[in-house]
């Protein structure tokens, strides 16, 4: 069985033989829990608590601040105890709610099973997963509910559940389609009626034989549902190159997935919709790996969203060594934060922490041309121009090198062999015509 | 805690950088260089020393 895939992309150490057999624990809330207003892209969530109130676990205590955002739920009851600007994953400071968790963990009065899906409507579904704050999982945190919303232009025909996790390290995902497939596939199925659609798909990269095994066992008693074994490559869990591996057609550029008649989501996310639709929990937790050469232990655990990075890394037995550098998301993507003290957020998919060593960050040399970015760059955009021009600060060529398609994967910097840097300039260039679009 | 390191993405980096390249360059050439010695004899090593001082010179501009 050879699986699907798209063309360039590279092979880096994927390194997930530490954690990828390790079942998931359930880690208890810290004595003090932060909900920044921004886990999402779009608009900042607006707080509805006031200091000294009393809140409940799955309580909202942030409304979506727009149509791109997303509701922020407390994941612990307790006291609110100020909402005040506090360090951000991000890197900057956002405002943010703290709430002194009471350890009891009372569930919202609110918080009930809705009707089973038989009786659910695709708006009523919509609904729920809008009110449960959920957004995409992955790491993009694009609210969910958006893309259930069937699109005027063009009909969506299949939903793709994203179980590659290409990303080195990471193995929250696989421990999720290991241990809850069946909450995978109902979430799968949830979706698909929400969209109107028959079709469904579980692509599962083939470092995990065993999800893939257990996937197609379960998926036999629903109907429509395909598991698809994707080649092991990155950036294989890039919504684009998902699609082009599962059902052969390309995104256009500029293009989103619903104009080729596809919406993809996450595995975390897909256990997310089923947990809002069947228990009427919003999203409250999720799966974190904690990994890297400088943490004591391995793990994979399900976090209360709103736990200090800290607390997690003491409960995982603390360091080992000294770490240098502490990524959220995986070493591909993510970023390095310069302290514990940010909370995890709902697209957080890994804590990892890496010594000098693991890094080996050397300094850059001149680009000899060698063309390997070009060769794995999955978009295929031209990394080297593009870096070139970027040092000049040139955003006028860039945009005539397509720079907004790049979808920031990184294997050109990592395949570098003088140490450049392309990505660092084309995300800096892709900002600023951002920003310049806005205006 | 002091601080820790914060830096674009990626975080990870490919162990083939061109210090390793070029050495594969040098590696790839050795059956060429050897089947060059066999047929031309003299001639090869004259070409070998002239590449040899212009490396040389080429080297002297570099630094200066």
């Amino acid at each position: 069985m050879r699986g699907k895939t798209f063309k360039g992309g590279i092979h880096p150490p994927y390194n997930k033989q530490y954690s990828k057999d390790l079942p998931i624990e359930v880690l208890d809330g810290a004595k003090e829990m932060f909900y920044p207003l921004s886990q999402h892209i779009g608009a900042f969530a607006e707080p509805v608590v006031n200091v000294g109130d009393k809140v409940f676990c799955g309580q909202v205590i942030a409304k979506a601040g727009g149509f791109v955002s997303a509701n922020i739920h407390s994941s612990v009851s307790g006291t609110v105890t100020a909402i005040k600007p506090y360090p951000h994953p991000n890197g900057t400071e956002v405002m943010t709610i703290v709430v002194e968790n009471d350890g009891e963990y009372k569930v919202h009065e609110y918080i009930k099973p809705n009707k089973p899906l038989e009786q659910l409507t695709p708006a009523e579904i919509v609904d729920i997963v809008k009110e449960a704050g959920i957004v995409g999982m992955g790491g993009a945190t694009f609210p969910t509910y958006i893309k259930l919303m069937p699109p005027k232009d063009g009909a969506v025909d299949c939903v793709i559940v994203n179980g590659a996790e290409c990303e080195p390290y990471l193995s929250s995902d696989h421990r999720v389609l290991v241990e809850n497939t069946k909450g995978v596939l109902d979430g799968l199925k949830i979706a698909m009626k929400a969209l109107g659609v028959t079709t469904g798909y579980v692509a599962i990269e083939d470092n995990k034989p065993d999800a893939i095994e257990i996937m197609v066992q379960c998926a036999k008693e629903y109907e429509g549902i395909t598991v698809v074994p994707l080649k092991t490559k990155y950036p294989q869990g890039s919504e684009k190159h998902i699609i082009k591996a599962v059902t052969g057609r390309t995104v256009p550029s500029g293009g989103l997935p619903s104009s080729v008649g596809c919406v993809v989501i996450n595995t975390d996310t897909a256990n997310a919709i089923n947990t809002a639709v069947v228990t009427g929990m919003p999203l409250i937790s999720r799966v974190v790996t904690v990994g890297g050469d400088a943490i004591e232990n391995n793990k994979n655990y399900k976090v209360r969203i709103g736990t200090p990075v800290s607390f997690v890394i003491e409960c995982a037995g603390g360091f080992k060594k000294e770490p240098s550098k502490i990524i959220l998301g995986g070493p591909m993507m993510g970023t390095a934060v310069s302290n514990t003290d940010v909370p995890i957020i709902k697209g957080t998919g890994a804590i990892l922490s890496f010594t000098d060593e693991a890094l080996r960050e050397t300094a850059s040399s001149k680009c000899m041309r060698c063309g390997k970015c070009v060769e794995a760059c999955p978009m295929f955009l031209q990394p080297l121009l593009l870096g070139a021009y970027g040092k000049k600060d040139d955003i006028e060529k860039m945009k005539e090198l397509n720079v907004m398609d790049c979808i920031e994967c990184g294997a050109c910097s990592y395949l570098c062999p003088g140490h450049q840097n392309p990505l660092q300039y084309i995300r800096v260039a892709k900002l600023k015509i951002g920003k310049a679009g806005k205006k | 805690m002091s601080l820790l390191k914060v830096s674009a993405p990626p975080h990870i980096s490919t162990k083939n950088d061109t210090n390793v390249i070029m050495l594969d360059v040098i590696i790839a050439l050795m059956p060429a260089l050897i089947v060059g010695l066999l047929f031309l004899g003299t001639e090869q090593c004259l070409l070998l020393q002239l590449v040899r001082f212009l490396l040389y010179w080429l080297n002297i501009c570099g630094q200066s």
